[in-house]
């Protein structure tokens, strides 16, 4: 017993983690929860995920817990010693888990900021925080080469006049006053064809899509995911259109000569991005960001 | 006299539907959930890509379904059959659905294929719902209403099916809901044929129908090949349900309210009834897809809604007026 002690308190001493101390049993919900564990190198201790969790690939040979909503059986099955879910989507399932006295942790972020946020909570629940500090910082590097990319674009003789006289100090600053004085091309996402459902304000993806230096049409609206007149999509006519791809295909829009008139569709500005990396709030949003930002601003 | 008077009665009514139907097609152009002013109008893809197409296609859409449902009471003698109450709808929403389906992912996809597939899935429908409640030639109520709802829960839980295996899981709204939304022309020209095919089928077998009410031996004596007759009748019925479920979804009750409402004004007589009974269906279907796409624009109610929530009250009263009259 003494022997325990001492060895315990000498892993403390040397800043060890204790065993006890980090789950290392851990179930997850939702696929972008998924993507953030991975992320911070927790793919021994994940031992369930949902069948939608398909990035990265090794998270496909995990144990399934079910698809959008949970099985409660096969999550105790596994023992786990920390569920983490969402707390929008998941609230049902939640309550029942917390019920059966599992250790139930839920995040919810619904900006890029908030992803951040979120991979730092995780970092500090499951001792990886220093991983996750890395992470963000690596988002944060390509958040900032967008930006870059994006000033450039600008008034472009204005731009490298500025940088030569600051002798490329302040550069931050100088990109910072492009990004005001470019005129944001307007952008519309569009979820769903029948009935039209488009991307509102307030949401993850406009958050997005503020990053990528376009402005979308519909921030206004007063649901997250509002239904949208093909009328309005005329009137409003976007420079740019974006679809999930998968979720949406190419053909259905071709096959509908409605979309004809619009001039994004005529002069083939529309972009196709992969739904999940759309859709998931985990560390892959950047990439959407960089996608839409790199086809906008070519 | 009588039969004079009511044809000139006919022809009045005929009239005012053909204006009223114009009327409410020309207005509805001017409403939407943007607002374009007049002058703008004619040079808008608003009204060239969106309105125009959508109005044609409700007018197409309440001409079916309510020519269906006026063969169906024709041929089944019963006044409550319904495209949709006999499950004949969600048959075809299942062919539809297959055939959206295996589209998309062999892609494969043929715009022609969809009704096609619709319409064969809806015979098969009409056939079992026939051959379950067929009595001594006379179709039962009980028993045709029971196996259209048994047929239309079956088919929905097929279509549910299909949806959630193929991923697209928002279409489900669209199909069990009804809606007009996605009207574009392709739409209008691929339903085209089955409205003047049906329509002027079952205009042309209107003294057959006629004939069947009184009896199917009675029929005979008349020298209707009522077998014959009755298979052509029930492709055409078919045939419109398919093409409409196959552009617009769900929409039920179109072809129970307006038989009904026309046979009150201008009597039981097929070859007013048909033409008249279409005239309206067009006109109703116009009116409740314009207040569709307004009253919560820039939201659009599926018009499936709106006809269960005008529809399902007035068939509940059919039945109670039906159980009075029996007893």
């Amino acid at each position: 017993m003494r022997v325990l002690i001492l060895l315990i308190l000498i892993f403390n001493l040397l800043g060890l983690p204790s065993f006890a101390d980090y789950p290392r049993r851990i179930v997850s919900g939702m696929p972008s929860i998924t993507e953030m564990l991975f992320a911070l190198g927790l793919q021994n201790q994940v031992i369930g995920v949902t069948s939608n969790c398909n990035y990265p690939p090794a998270a496909k040979s995990k144990e399934k817990i079910g698809g959008f909503f949970l099985n409660l059986e096969k999550v105790v099955s596994l023992a786990p010693d920390l569920v983490i879910m969402d707390a929008d989507a998941q609230k049902r399932d939640i309550k029942k888990f917390e019920a059966y006295g599992l250790t139930v942790r839920t995040v919810n972020p619904h900006s890029v900021e908030e992803v951040k946020q979120t991979l730092r909570e995780l970092g500090d629940l499951t001792g990886t925080r220093e991983k996750a500090e890395e992470v963000v910082a690596g988002m944060e590097k390509k958040l900032d080469f967008v930006e870059y990319n994006i000033a450039l674009a600008g008034p472009k003789d204005e731009f490298i006049e500025a940088k030569e006289e600051t002798d490329g100090e302040e550069i931050v600053e100088i990109v910072e006053y492009h990004l005001l004085n470019i005129k944001q091309p307007q952008v519309l996402v569009v979820i769903g064809l029948s009935p039209m459902v488009v991307v509102g304000g307030e949401t993850l993806i406009d958050d997005m899509l503020d990053h990528a230096g376009v402005q979308n049409i519909a921030y206004q609206a007063k649901a997250a995911y509002p239904q949208y007149s093909f009328e309005n999509l005329l009137k409003e006519d976007p420079d740019y259109i974006i679809f999930p791809e998968g979720l949406i295909r190419r053909e259905e829009i071709k096959r509908d000569n409605r979309w004809k008139s619009l001039a994004a569709v005529r002069r083939n500005k529309i972009l196709f991005v992969n739904s999940d990396i759309l859709s998931r709030p985990g560390p892959r949003v950047v990439e959407a960001i960089e996608k839409i930002a790199d086809f906008v601003y070519q | 006299m009588v039969n004079k008077r009511n044809k000139i009665k006919g022809g009045i009514i005929t009239l005012s539907l053909i204006v009223l139907l114009a009327l409410a097609m020309f207005f509805s152009l001017f409403l939407g959930s943007v607002f374009v002013s007049p002058g703008d109008l004619w040079g808008s893809e608003i009204l060239w890509q969106i309105r125009l197409p959508r109005v044609i296609l409700a007018a197409l859409v309440g001409l079916m379904l309510s020519v269906s449902g006026v063969v169906l009471q024709g041929i089944l003698r019963n006044p409550l059959a319904d495209p949709y109450i006999l499950g004949i709808s969600a048959g075809g929403a299942v062919g539809a659905a297959i055939s959206l389906a295996i589209g998309s992912h062999f892609l494969v996809i043929w715009v022609g294929s969809i009704p096609i597939t619709a319409f064969i899935f809806a015979l098969l429908a009409v056939f079992i719902v026939y051959e379950l409640s067929k009595s001594a030639g006379k179709t039962s109520s009980e028993t045709l209403i029971l196996a259209g709802v048994a047929l239309s829960a079956f088919c929905a839980a097929i279509l549910a099916l299909i949806i959630i295996v193929t991923g697209s899981l928002q279409s489900i709204y669209f199909w069990l809901l009804g809606s007009l939304s996605s009207a574009n022309w392709n739409n209008v020209i691929t339903i085209v044929p089955a409205a003047l095919i049906g329509g002027g089928v079952a205009y042309f077998y209107s003294k057959e129908l006629n004939a069947l009410l009184l009896g199917e031996e009675m029929a005979t004596t008349l020298g209707v090949d009522v077998e014959n007759t009755r298979l052509i009748l029930i492709g055409v019925a078919s045939l419109m349900t398919a093409a409409a479920v196959s552009v617009s979804g769900l929409i039920g009750f179109v072809g129970l309210i307006i038989p009904h409402w026309v046979r009150l004004i201008i009597g039981p007589n097929h070859r007013a009834l048909i033409p008249q009974a279409a005239l309206s269906g067009m006109l109703f279907m116009v009116v409740a897809d314009t207040f569709a796409r307004t009253v919560l624009s820039p939201m659009e109610i599926p018009i499936g809604i709106i006809m269960a929530l005008v529809g399902a009250p007035f068939f509940l009263y059919l039945l109670r007026r039906r159980r009075m009259e029996n007893s």
